[in-house]
């Protein structure tokens, strides 16, 4: 139970977190976001699809 | 003559397309939902397509061939948002709208709070917004079809609507996820393009690029404030929260029901693909901002990448139309399926006889046609400021409307039909009223409409629950 707990808070802090830091980087150097928006995302959706992949349906 | 082709051609598959799918009309589950059973994949590119308009190839670029990037906070605010909404919401709605046998937003708000006057306000609430909304995209692709073929633009504007009514009355959604889809690749190929250009630009190294724009103007890059009169820090923020609740809108839900299932796999993989629209976008509107620099002479901004792909890539003209018509198309027959789907909702015990008669999924069609020629007579004979200025407030301003209703209401435990309802028109009344009547800057109306919309919800549902 704590682990799926902790799981679900990594989940949380990664998924408001990623999308969280392209906010920053827009105010910061926003022509980064050209590279950062697409890398965030796939990078995102790869980890959370691997953090899921061996639960059933 | 060539641009002609190249859409002839392009039109010839989507028909080919719709063709091939025309058995998926059998019933309603299958012609407005696909029979809930669409992969991630398929679905995600289709939501990204359906998610970008003309805005993502000519009027984003426009804006920062004008005032630098500060447009890529609708783009890449708005793709923040559609991964936090799919990641947190589409899970639930999938899962509601299938237990209630859901097909739309409206008939999904109704079985939700078990009222039938949710269903028929929210349905004639989402019809009307969706149309303001289209009509915006229905000129769009009058405007492109016209430059593409060298018909006049009334003609092209009729044209465009019956295309997109052959694949949307022959197959419904299924064809609408399938078309998209291709047209998602039309899109990535004009911004993969843009890309090129970027590093072609700078001698093939991006960062040379960044510095001779930098020399130039340092505010092309670092914008010291955004058209829209509003500091960037507040336009993020603004951005980022009523970006979150554009994806509420109706066109996009059948997308959401119509997933496999709710498996976090198939979310994860839904959640990365289907902001990507949003990213890539932004190559384009960092090529519209460097044109100020690399194009050797001044252009009006709305034909800014035609006059590029012109200027440096001349033989990928008609791609750059093919795509634009994509954007433009993608979004458009998805708002047309959700707008006569929620409107049939709204009077579906009116229209009873006429259903037994004809049938449910004829009966849509026929909501659809009406739809498209009120479309085409609004894009035809309306002044083109108005045009822009409902499709802002109809879009974003009923999405905001609507978080009290959805955002709220669909987490929370208190389901309260009058709360829904109330905070919807109350809040949709008022962000229209302080755009229209007060002068409030359009995305700080929708934002007060979010909040109040929000507020009103949680008392009425409060002081109910007692």
């Amino acid at each position: 139970m704590t682990e799926q707990k902790t799981k679900k808070l990594l989940e949380h802090v990664l998924v408001i977190g990623g999308n969280f830091a392209l906010l920053v980087i827009g105010i910061i150097e926003p022509w980064l976001l050209i590279f950062a928006a697409i890398i965030t995302w796939l990078l995102l959706g790869t980890i959370l699809y691997m953090m899921h992949r061996h639960e059933g349906g | 003559m060539i641009s002609a082709l190249v859409m002839g051609i392009y039109i010839l598959i989507i028909i080919i397309i719709a063709v091939f799918y025309r058995k998926w009309a059998e019933s309603v589950e299958s012609y407005i939902v696909a029979k809930r059973a669409q992969s991630p994949w398929w679905n995600g590119l289709a939501l990204t397509a359906t998610f970008t308009s003309a805005w993502g190839i000519l009027g984003g670029p426009a804006i920062c061939y004008t005032y630098g990037i500060v447009d890529f906070v609708s783009f890449i605010a708005w793709g923040a948002g559609v991964f936090l909404f799919i990641w947190y919401y589409v899970p639930k709605i999938r899962e509601l709208g299938a237990k209630y046998g859901a097909v739309g937003l409206a008939s999904f708000m109704e079985l939700h709070y078990g009222k039938r006057y949710v269903g028929v306000i929210i349905g004639i609430l989402s019809w009307y917004a969706l149309l303001l909304y289209v009509v915006g995209q229905t000129k769009a692709i009058g405007i492109i079809f016209s430059q593409a073929t060298g018909l006049d633009y009334a003609t092209s504007v009729v044209l465009g609507k019956v295309i997109a009514l052959i694949y949307l009355i022959l197959a419904g959604l299924k064809a609408v996820i399938v078309v998209d889809v291709l047209m998602a690749f039309m899109m990535i190929a004009i911004w993969t393009t843009c890309l090129y250009l970027l590093f072609a630009l700078g001698g093939g190294n991006i960062l040379n690029t960044v510095q001779i724009m930098n020399s130039f103007d340092p505010k092309l890059l670092h914008p010291p404030g955004p058209p829209y009169a509003s500091e960037p820090i507040s336009l993020w923020t603004l951005g980022f929260i009523t970006f979150f609740m554009w994806q509420f809108l109706p066109h996009t839900w059948q997308n959401y029901l119509a997933l496999r299932s709710t498996k976090r796999t198939d979310i994860a993989i839904f959640a990365a693909i289907g902001p990507l629209s949003g990213a890539l976008a932004s190559w384009a509107l960092m090529l519209g901002a460097a044109a100020r620099v690399f194009l050797p002479y001044e252009v009006v901004p709305d034909v800014v990448m035609p006059e590029v792909f012109k200027y440096f890539l001349p033989s990928l003209f008609p791609l750059l139309l093919v795509g634009a018509f994509s954007a433009t198309m993608s979004t458009a027959d998805s708002s047309i399926l959700a707008a006569s789907t929620d409107l049939y909702h709204a009077f579906k015990g009116v229209i009873k006889p006429l259903e037994k008669r004809i049938g449910t999924v004829n009966v849509v069609r026929l909501i659809m046609l009406i739809t498209a020629i009120l479309l085409c007579y609004f894009a035809i004979f309306y002044m083109p400021e108005f045009m822009v200025y409902v499709m802002i407030l109809g879009g974003l301003g009923f999405a905001c409307a609507l978080t009290g209703s959805t955002a709220i209401g669909i987490m929370w435990g208190k389901r309260d039909p009058l709360a829904a309802v109330a905070s919807t028109i109350l809040s949709l009344a008022i962000s229209q009223i302080l755009a229209v009547f007060w002068n409030v800057q359009w995305l700080v109306a929708c934002f007060i409409g979010l909040v109040l919309s929000a507020t009103i919800y949680i008392i009425i549902a409060i002081i109910r629950a007692h």
